[in-house]
């Protein structure tokens, strides 16, 4: 009988709503945080700003965040009109680095703004590079026409010191995704992704703790016409990056096996029966905290039968010291690697819903992802939330894990003669080490490198 | 109370359970189907603008929906067939009445949030795949792709499904593939053989 889906999902979900407390707790806990979040929130006019532009000021420090693009050195500058006469057209807010305060673009939208908004989240998310940023840019259209982010260009802010910028805006890049032109209607407002890389030859590099003056910058389309463009420059704003700390690794957890967060990894590899073995000439000696790393990893048939299953997971890696897995598992796959799809990872050949079949001594080779961040055994294995997630600097060890499901197995003899196939029902657990790999640290922008 | 304060408690009054529901099925669990819609709430409350009431409700499911999808990719879920741990997991819940829902749940967590996402607005909001790709501002055929997809990894574990209506790509050809087989690497002249290592 087939199974009725849309009957389960409704079953499902009153099940689960049957578990929660009633709304009061709820509507309390929001309320008190949007009375904290509109308390910050002082409209003000600061000389110098033009009239479209709202600042907002509060009490307190506010922290600075990065939203990281991964492959920013393939970031091509698309071609968006030029707006702010530089030279050659096209608009790359890279050409600001080192440029002053008052070289900034000016607005020439009208009755659009920039603010910038800040709220503690309690639940944020891992950022997994570089300094945590309470805030975001929020666009308001006063019009009386729906608007739109541009599409293929960045929003992003603007940091200065000393009156100096020190990060800008990531550039646009042709066929960006994501932003693509998410219009604001009328009297409407909406949250706008954005991007800050620091200024230098290394636009992954943190950014200083410190002071920072702030401006938004985001170009919109739809003022007059869908061909024109403007600009919205919100601020200046008071800024403050916080000092990045490392994580608190995970200790041994006995009730989990790799590659979960704290599992313990064995002591010698465990290749279930011998069948399989996962091996890699690839892994770098080197890579820096935070970084995603690919590399190729091989799966042999070490059994003297020819071995017909599926893959019943991916295969995993994950960084370990001291025996205990404190490195997170990879899961999605950034689309500028380009091979995988933003929302999974590819299997194949090791599809769990293709059989495979290997000889004995038959190697199949996949890519596989390392990411050197700190796991978080509350987040279920992945990157720690609400913290910095990158591990510590240091040397690590490199495991993987792989589960086989043997359907059949056929024994083989020397002269390759197969004898009587055998149906088999074996899940082949492989828990191996794969290599040592030494992570280094984030440089950071400003610092003067310390003699040894 | 601000009017904003009276808008806000009249939602999440009257529309707690369905929000919840919503949340719950994207997530799949209580304690962060909870925090979804109060993050959501926040979000939506916090404008200077606030939604007419009549639209608050689909403002606050966009949220919920967008909030989902950025903290996935940001936290970088493992995709892929985990119901051997998944099973562990749900079958020690206390949230789960069924065995039926403990496969149903242990399928949803074998989607990725895109793949997840889709099924719930297709098979429990009801929206077409136009209305889909509009929410997640893609393409028609991404969605497609993205329902298909959820399928056979949904069949993998619930068998097969019974979904009238469903608008997903034409049916695969009815020839499977053939098997893939690896070698082992060709032996050199002074490779020892097999069975003398």
């Amino acid at each position: 009988m087939n199974h009725e889906l849309r009957r389960s999902l409704t079953d499902l979900a009153d099940t689960g709503a049957g578990q929660v407390a009633p709304p009061e707790t709820m509507i309390r806990t929001s309320l008190d945080r949007l009375t904290a979040r509109r308390r910050r929130r002082r409209p003000a006019v600061v000389a110098g700003a033009t009239a479209a532009a709202v600042v907002l000021a509060g009490s307190g420090a506010w922290a600075v965040q990065r939203l990281v693009e991964d492959r920013v050195e393939d970031a091509v500058v698309a071609n968006v009109p030029d707006l702010i006469g530089m030279p050659g057209g096209g608009f790359n807010p890279r050409a600001y680095c080192g440029a002053p305060e008052s070289s900034l673009p000016e607005q020439t939208a009208t009755d659009l703004t920039l603010d910038h908004v800040t709220e503690i989240p309690e639940t944020s998310p891992s950022d997994p590079n570089h300094s945590r940023f309470l805030g975001d840019l929020l666009l308001e259209n006063g019009t009386s026409t729906a608007h739109g982010i541009v599409r293929g260009t960045y929003p992003g802010y603007f940091l200065l010191e000393a009156g100096v910028v020190v990060a800008t805006p990531a550039p646009p890049t042709a066929n960006a995704p994501g932003f693509g032109l998410e219009s604001t209607p009328a009297g409407g407002s909406t949250d706008v992704r954005w991007t800050l890389l620091p200024c230098g030859d290394d636009p992954r590099a943190d950014i200083a703790p410190g002071e920072y003056t702030a401006y938004g910058l985001a170009a919109v389309q739809g003022v007059k016409d869908k061909e024109s463009y403007e600009i919205l420059v919100g601020g200046p704003w008071l800024v403050d990056v916080p000092t990045i700390e490392d994580p608190v690794l995970a200790t041994a957890d006995p009730d989990v096996a790799a590659p979960w967060c704290g599992a313990v990894v064995p002591d010698a590899a465990r290749t279930g029966d011998g069948s399989l073995a996962i091996s890699t000439d690839d892994l770098p000696e080197t890579a820096r905290t935070g970084d995603l790393i690919s590399f190729g990893a091989s799966l042999t048939n070490t059994s003297p039968d020819q071995l017909v299953g599926t893959a019943q997971t991916p295969v995993s890696v994950v960084a370990v010291r001291d025996g205990v897995v404190v490195g997170t598992q990879h899961g999605q796959i950034p689309s500028t690697l380009g091979t995988y799809s933003l929302d999974g990872f590819d299997l194949r050949p090791w599809d769990p819903t293709e059989s495979v079949s290997m000889l004995p001594s038959a190697s199949t080779t996949t890519e596989v992802y390392l990411w050197l961040e700190a796991c978080d055994p509350a987040e279920d294995g992945s990157s720690v939330s609400g913290s910095p997630t990158r591990l510590p600097a240091g040397d690590y060890e490199v495991w993987a894990t792989y589960d086989h499901q043997i359907n059949t197995r056929t024994p083989v003899a020397a002269d390759g003669t197969p004898g009587e196939a055998v149906a088999a029902d074996e899940l082949v657990s492989v828990v191996t080490r794969v290599g040592d790999i030494t992570v280094e640290p984030v440089p950071v922008l400003g610092e003067d490198d310390a003699e040894d | 109370m601000a009017d904003w304060e009276s808008a806000l408690d009249h939602l999440a009054r009257t529309r707690h359970r369905a929000l919840i529901r919503y949340a719950y099925l994207l997530c799949g669990a209580v304690r962060e189907a909870e925090d979804l819609v109060q993050d959501a709430l926040v979000k939506i409350y916090a404008r200077k603008h606030l939604p007419a009431a009549d639209d608050a409700e689909a403002y606050v499911r966009r949220a919920i929906l967008t909030i989902y999808l950025d903290g996935y990719r940001r936290r970088r879920r493992w995709s892929g067939i985990k119901h051997l741990v998944g099973i562990k997991d749900h079958q020690e819940s206390p949230e789960l009445a069924t065995s039926t829902q403990v496969d149903v749940a242990v399928a949803l967590d074998g989607l990725s949030p895109r793949q997840r996402a889709c099924v719930v607005l297709r098979y429990f909001e009801d929206l077409t795949v136009p209305q889909i790709a509009t929410t997640l501002d893609c393409a028609e055929g991404t969605v497609k792709r993205h329902l298909s997809d959820a399928h056979a990894r949904l069949a993998t574990v619930l068998g097969p499904l019974h979904t009238p209506d469903e608008p997903g790509p034409a049916a695969p050809a009815a020839t499977p593939s053939p098997m893939k087989t690896f070698q082992p690497p060709a032996r050199s002249d002074n490779a020892t053989p097999r069975s003398q290592s």
